[in-house]
């Protein structure tokens, strides 16, 4: 953690919310990408974000260092969308479109070239196919495949060991595969 | 359909799919709005609780400090001793009178009291007896002796009851014992006392000591009335069940004329020649039964009136300065603001450099935990 961080952290811990603010930007689009993978709706992902901030304002005073502050804020994140998917029926989001207003760009409908439609194509079978993932498979594959955190980052925020991370990845790949392959997305 | 083939798709892949999946992502401009407004209307209510904490605290501490001020000048109240029974006595007396001839001796029964043979070496202190043949009484009882037992019946003991007698010590340490010497002079006629004697120390006029006299049945109001208009007045109070040994010094006049007139009797009988002895103990018997009377109106005057023996010093300088830190000597209020102050006085440092400490830890810790890496 750098200076500047340790700073903003004293300063919202003691209630100031532009500090807080200035701290979490960095994070928030990693912190709404995450809320919408686990509550597979916008509005849900709104509210989960919400949740979430408010938690991580309240929880800042007891803020240990432990951890770097981007696995602290996801663990958040991660526990606020997993409490409320318990609380709430999943809305699967129905159509492309309306995972396109919650922020993902649709696949531009005109002519390009074939290999960037098909990655698109590829790109939207694979968030359907996470979506599909059991909660804690998905939270696992999520952090490792998409955002990049380590082995022992993962089975810190998630609470696990490092063998259960590893495992969690790696049936989370598996069903990615099979369900790519059921789908026909695959030669 | 994907140019990917199965076999292609290896969990490297799988990873290599996956990254940047969501690198299209843009927040909502509501999304982030929202958390933001929630996040101000968070702040708004922590910055109001530690101002209602503060408050709080402050409240407590003043609840805090009352309370002790109140426990600390009820503490330091002069304490009664209550009650201190003093010594009972009941036994009957006798004279003993021993014939040696014709004289009479009077001899004293206790073992540890030396033998006399003549009454002028029998000393008045000496005189205990202890219950005797009663062989040795005249069987008739004189015409006086009937009127004074008759009286003695009807009346309890020579017209009253004699029972508890009260006094009391004080001790006051004061700046100007003159001042205080007049307050309670003033302070004793609102009862029915009087100064009985006082005494100022020789070399100084440092100290002054006395005797209040008060009526019995007001002994209780003035020992309060002392102890409210002198806060800072040691009062112990004693009490002595007498009512024993007025019977006792009773019972013992009661044995002196009875032996005086056994000695009136025997003066019809004894040859001229010891008539003279004979008065001699006839004499010495009235100055026993005076000895007495003197005990009994003693006693008689203990129970109608109680005495407070008082000595009023002056407070040292250094004694000022500690004695600040005692409760004031002025009742009420007043009274009670000044010694709040002095609570406070002694109370608000510690508490603040307590306090001070604590933060300054607990920061200081914070700051550690903060500042340390991670692995």
């Amino acid at each position: 953690m750098d200076t500047q961080q340790l700073e903003l952290i004293e300063l919202a811990a003691k209630g100031d919310s532009q500090a807080f603010e200035r701290l979490v930007m960095p994070h928030e689009k990693m912190m709404y990408a995450l809320a919408l993978r686990m509550c597979q709706n916008p509005e849900d992902a709104k509210d989960c974000m919400q949740d979430a901030m408010i938690r991580i304002f309240r929880s800042l005073p007891t803020f240990r260092g432990d951890s770097s502050i981007s696995t602290w804020i996801y663990r958040i994140v991660n526990n606020t969308c997993l409490d409320s998917h318990r609380r709430k029926k999943v809305r699967r989001a129905e159509s492309l479109e309306e995972l396109d207003e919650a922020g993902w760009t649709a696949p531009d409908p005109s002519p390009g070239p074939q290999e960037e439609l098909e990655r698109q194509s590829l790109k939207s079978a694979l968030s359907r196919g996470i979506s599909l993932l059991p909660d804690n498979i998905r939270s696992a594959v999520v952090m490792r495949d998409i955002h990049g955190f380590s082995y022992e980052e993962i089975a810190e925020t998630l609470d696990i060991n490092i063998g259960t991370v590893k495992s969690r990845i790696n049936r989370g790949r598996e069903r990615l595969r099979n369900f790519l392959i059921e789908t026909g997305e695959l030669d | 359909m994907n140019n990917i083939r199965l076999n292609d798709l290896n969990d490297e892949k799988i990873s290599e799919l996956l990254k940047g999946l969501d690198d299209d992502i843009q927040v909502p401009l509501d999304v982030s709005a929202a958390w933001r407004r929630a996040v101000r209307k968070e702040a708004a209510s922590i910055r109001f609780l530690p101002r209602l904490r503060r408050w709080g605290e402050m409240a407590a501490a003043i609840v805090l400090m009352v309370g002790l001020t109140f426990l600390w000048r009820g503490a330091l109240k002069p304490q009664s001793h209550g009650d201190q029974a003093g010594p009972a006595q009941s036994e009957k007396y006798i004279y003993i009178l021993q014939e040696e001839g014709a004289a009479m001796t009077l001899l004293a029964s206790d073992s540890s009291l030396a033998e006399t043979n003549g009454t002028d070496d029998i000393d008045e202190e000496t005189l205990t007896f202890t219950t005797a043949d009663e062989n040795v009484l005249p069987k008739e009882e004189s015409a006086d002796v009937k009127m004074m037992l008759a009286a003695k019946a009807d009346t309890g003991a020579y017209g009253f009851s004699p029972e508890i007698v009260k006094y009391a010590y004080a001790d006051l340490s004061v700046k100007d014992p003159g001042e205080t010497h007049s307050q309670m002079h003033a302070l004793v006629k609102n009862f029915d006392a009087y100064i009985e004697s006082e005494e100022y120390a020789q070399d100084d006029d440092s100290s002054i000591s006395g005797r209040i006299r008060v009526r019995a049945d007001q002994f209780e109001e003035m020992a309060d009335a002392l102890k409210n208009r002198f806060k800072g007045i040691e009062l112990n109070v004693f009490e002595e069940d007498i009512s024993t040994l007025y019977r006792d010094g009773s019972e013992r006049l009661e044995a002196a004329y009875r032996a005086i007139e056994e000695l009136t009797r025997r003066l019809e009988t004894v040859p001229e020649a010891e008539i003279a002895a004979l008065y001699d103990q006839i004499n010495r018997m009235y100055d026993d039964i005076d000895l007495f009377r003197g005990e009994q109106n003693a006693y008689l005057a203990d129970t109608q009136y109680s005495t407070v023996f008082y000595t009023i010093r002056q407070r040292a300088a250094l004694g000022s300065f500690v004695a600040f830190f005692r409760p004031s000597e002025t009742g009420g209020l007043a009274g009670f603001a000044l010694d709040f102050v002095k609570v406070a006085l002694v109370l608000l440092p510690v508490i603040a450099l307590t306090a001070y400490i604590a933060i300054r830890h607990a920061n200081m810790a914070q700051r550690k935990k903060l500042y340390r890496q991670p692995a």
